[in-house]
């Protein structure tokens, strides 16, 4: 499947559940802020590419890792 | 007659309460994951999206003493245009500017200065978020 195609955010992140994805957003759900179809335009397994890429595209990207898990044997206190 | 409450899914296994947000700024908008943190005064967001929105965060301009787990640092503090999440937004909003390490898996954090507009409800037994107007 071509990386352009537009497709469920669901799936894109369902399909990369390890990396870090740059995904320009087609449809975003105002009602509660959440995008709903886009294109992957990249993904890495660190963020900090992306974000370089992120903040000089035009139009609405969304910056998501693929899964809300944290790596294994990592805890969070913010 | 108020809005009406807002009810989101709420997954009581994972280890965080994820939310996307939206954050405007004067060149822009820029869409991140966050984590829902009540622990947290200000909502806050890395460097990169603020200045991709428009703002230069440093440390000569406004800032703020930042106590976090286990260290206190001076953080710029901007405030933004808006904070988009849930579906609702809060205007003129105060973010603190800080980059969260590599390993989490969200970039940022929803903190009580957007919360605190509304009533929240973790209804972790129901695995129900519901956002109701104060």
């Amino acid at each position: 499947m071509s990386v352009r195609t537009i497709q469920p955010i669901a799936a894109i992140r369902h399909r990369h559940p390890r990396e870090w994805l740059l995904i320009e957003v087609a449809r975003l759900d105002r009602r509660t802020t959440t995008p709903v179809t886009g294109r992957l335009v990249a993904h890495a397994k660190r963020p900090e590419r992306l974000e370089r890429q992120a903040a000089r595209t035009k139009g609405l990207v969304y910056l998501v890792f693929g899964s809300d898990t944290l790596p294994k044997g990592y805890a969070a206190a913010f | 007659m108020p809005p009406p409450s807002k009810v989101f899914p709420l997954d009581p296994t994972k280890p965080l309460i994820p939310v996307d947000v939206l954050l405007e700024g004067p060149q822009g908008q820029q869409l991140i994951r966050m984590a829902l943190d009540t622990g947290a005064t200000y909502t806050i967001a890395p460097r990169w999206v603020l200045q991709a929105i428009g703002y230069q965060p440093s440390a000569t301009g406004q800032s703020i003493e930042f106590i976090a787990a286990g260290s206190v640092e001076r953080k710029p503090l901007v405030t933004v245009h808006g904070v988009c999440a849930f579906g609702v937004r809060v205007a003129k909003s105060p973010v603190v500017c800080h980059d969260l390490p590599a390993q989490s898996p969200v970039r940022g954090l929803l903190g009580l200065n957007f919360l605190r507009h509304f009533n929240v409800h973790l209804n972790f037994l129901s695995r129900r978020l519901v956002l109701s107007p104060r």
